[in-house]
């Protein structure tokens, strides 16, 4: 039997009034250049920003790291989660405790960590598979407010420092590389960032991705087109707690600290602000919410030091009131209209 | 196209159809609270067949697909394809034993494009996990060539070409149907269940719809139970029609002896 010799029986459809078939800002080649010379880009940096730039600059992609965990879960799964900063202090108290207490270098410490929070999101995804909506933000919420108060513990004071929290060592510059110990965070960050957005595009443009997405657009009939909801919906849970871990783990390296007060439900709160102002459901928009999440609280301290939250939140209504997708929606439509009015087109 | 995966021949379509039940639908009862939806149905699908599903509103039509495909329990009663008994397998590997199905009221991922949508029908038929996605690794790239293939294939057998990467959000609801019939071809289905595809359409369009449905048969090798409120498609397109009111059969035969059976006459008439 063949199917080569199917011919169509209905009158082909027509497109909509006004409908643009391919909406893709940048296309293959471009794509490829436009991805290149920012990690051109990337790789520069550390040669020119002095040291407290470079530290934000660092923190920049660890926050890019965690922001498109959430987003994988949130965005793309449609799971609400406000509890990611526990992800991010597992991923921490992981490679702190790992290295300290096991001797573990932090290359090693970085999988590891990541590998735990995949563990334990995986584990926490599968219960609450069965909250929807606000119960399984509540859940995720308790997590959160739990989780400081649990490593502050005397029960566990001698592995996780109590409230006084641990000092990690700084990663060793590799013998004969010509940097200096910031400069090499952040180029082990730069690399981790890098595998796991590459991993992601992988995953979000791929058959996985198509099923996480249509699991958060119909979940009855995702699973009658054969995708295991409850084995799927806890493994994008756990990814996604494993990138926020491994951000977590950077972070820990790079603060050469972690205490329980790093990582106050308020940061979770944060995730969420990045991953909402950059762009649900988009890959990059994750690095341009981390931006934010960054810059904007020093931008609004020295536009007011007395009121910086009241003018962080004005900024932010800002975003939302003029892109409402974000800033990858806003940055795309932005330059769809420049490409429209540019001369021969 | 010549994929094992893909390969739903289950005896040789060019000999005589025998009647080998694909499908038995064997007393099966559901209640919600008070009403009984289903009551001891029973009946046959045979392979290769086109089998009408008649009955009013309310009767019980879209139930018993929900109990085919697992999205409902049965309370008594079993569903057997190809012998094996559906009961016991989960919702997600109804394509597995070979059930496709489209939805009465529209059931599409409405931020994918029409081809992601179709892609996504056949996502019973790939073994891609997340480690091998993620790494991009060859198996995944060659079976998503094998996807896009078939999806290719079906939105030309569609002519769904015009909107093959619009977000199914933005079109009509005819052309939908459309749609989740091709995402339920995706996958070589053996049985194909169709919940009213003609609904929201004009004459002109039922009259492609009943050749369609034909065709689908004849070139698919797909056998179809259709749930349909046209009467004269349903009566023109099927070999075997049944009829339900109430939960209950109350016809099975060939479409004449249904169209003149007087329960049938008296259900529809409304005494
Ligand atoms: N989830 C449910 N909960 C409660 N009652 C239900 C549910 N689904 C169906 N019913 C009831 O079961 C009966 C059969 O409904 P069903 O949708 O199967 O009818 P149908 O034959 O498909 O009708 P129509 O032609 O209008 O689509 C109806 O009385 C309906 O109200
Ligand atoms: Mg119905």
């Amino acid at each position: 039997m063949s199917t080569a010799t199917i011919n169509p029986v209905l009158e082909p459809v027509k497109a909509p009034p006004g409908y643009v078939a391919n909406r893709a800002i940048l296309t293959g080649g471009s794509r490829q250049v436009t991805v290149l010379a920012l990690i051109a880009v990337a790789i520069v940096l550390p040669f020119v920003l002095g040291e407290y730039r470079l530290f934000q600059a660092t923190q920049v992609l660890i926050f890019a790291v965690a922001i498109l965990g959430l987003n994988i879960l949130t965005g793309y799964n449609g799971q609400i989660s406000v509890g990611h900063s526990a992800f991010l202090a597992m991923g921490a108290y992981a490679t702190a405790i790992l290295g300290i207490e096991f001797g573990m270098p932090y290359w090693l410490a970085i999988p590891t960590s990541g590998l735990i929070c995949l563990g334990f999101g995986f584990l926490f995804g599968f219960p609450a598979l069965r909250l929807q909506g606000f119960y399984l933000a509540l859940a995720t919420f308790s997590l959160a407010v739990a989780l400081p108060q649990l490593l502050r513990y005397k029960g566990i004071e001698q592995w996780t420092g109590g409230v006084q929290g641990l000092f990690v060592d700084k990663p060793a510059v590799p013998a004969g590389l010509p940097v200096t110990p910031d400069q090499w965070i952040y180029f082990v960050t730069l690399f981790v960032t890098i595998a796991l957005f590459w991993a992601a595009w992988n995953l979000v443009r791929g058959p996985v991705g198509r099923a996480v997405i249509a699991l958060r657009d119909h979940e009855v009939a995702a699973e009658v087109m054969g995708i295991r909801a409850s084995i799927f919906k806890s493994l994008t849970f756990g990814v996604s707690a494993m990138y926020t871990g491994i951000a977590g783990s950077l972070s820990a390296l790079s603060i050469q600290f972690v205490a329980p007060d790093s990582f106050h439900m308020f940061v979770s709160v944060t995730l969420l602000v990045g991953a909402v102002v950059g762009g649900v459901a988009t890959i990059w928009g994750a690095f341009l919410g981390a931006l934010f999440v960054v810059f904007i609280p020093n931008v609004a301290e020295q536009i007011s030091s007395n009121a910086t939250w009241a003018v962080y939140g004005a900024f932010l209504l800002l975003v939302i009131y003029l892109m409402p997708n974000g800033m990858a929606g806003g940055l795309e439509d932005l330059f769809r209209r420049l490409r429209a009015r540019a001369p021969g087109r | 196209m010549e994929n094992e995966a893909f390969d739903n021949t289950i005896d040789d379509q060019t000999a005589p159809r025998v009647s080998v039940p694909l499908m038995e639908v064997k007393d099966v009862t559901v209640r919600f609270g008070g009403i009984t939806a289903l009551d001891g149905v029973t009946f046959d699908v045979n392979a290769g067949e086109i089998c009408g599903l008649i009955g009013p509103n309310g009767a019980g039509k879209t139930t018993l697909f929900n109990c085919i495909s697992r999205v409902y329990n049965c309370d008594e009663g079993d569903i057997l394809v190809l012998g094996q008994s559906l009961l016991s397998k989960g919702r997600h590997e109804i394509a597995k034993c070979g059930v496709g199905r489209t939805f009465q009221n529209l059931a599409l991922f409405k931020t994918l494009s029409v081809r992601e949508n179709i892609m996504l029908g056949g996502h019973s038929t790939i073994s891609t996990g997340f480690l091998s996605s993620a790494l991009r690794l060859k198996r995944v790239t060659e079976e998503e060539r094998s996807l896009s293939e078939r999806a290719d294939m079906l939105i030309t057998y569609l002519g769904l070409e015009a909107v093959a990467d619009a977000p199914v959000s933005e079109l009509t609801f005819a052309t939908l149907k459309r749609v989740e019939m091709a995402r339920a071809l995706a996958f070589k289905p053996k049985l194909l269940l169709l919940d009213e595809p003609a609904g929201g359409l004009n004459h002109h369009e039922v009259d492609h719809l009943r050749q369609l449905i034909s065709d689908v048969r004849e070139t698919l090798h797909t056998t179809v139970l259709l749930v349909e409120h046209h009467l004269n498609l349903v009566m023109d397109v099927s070999d075997r029609v049944v009829a339900i009111d109430f939960g209950r059969v109350i016809a099975d035969g060939t479409p004449e002896d249904v169209r003149n059976h007087p329960d049938v006459i008296r259900a529809y008439l409304g005494e």
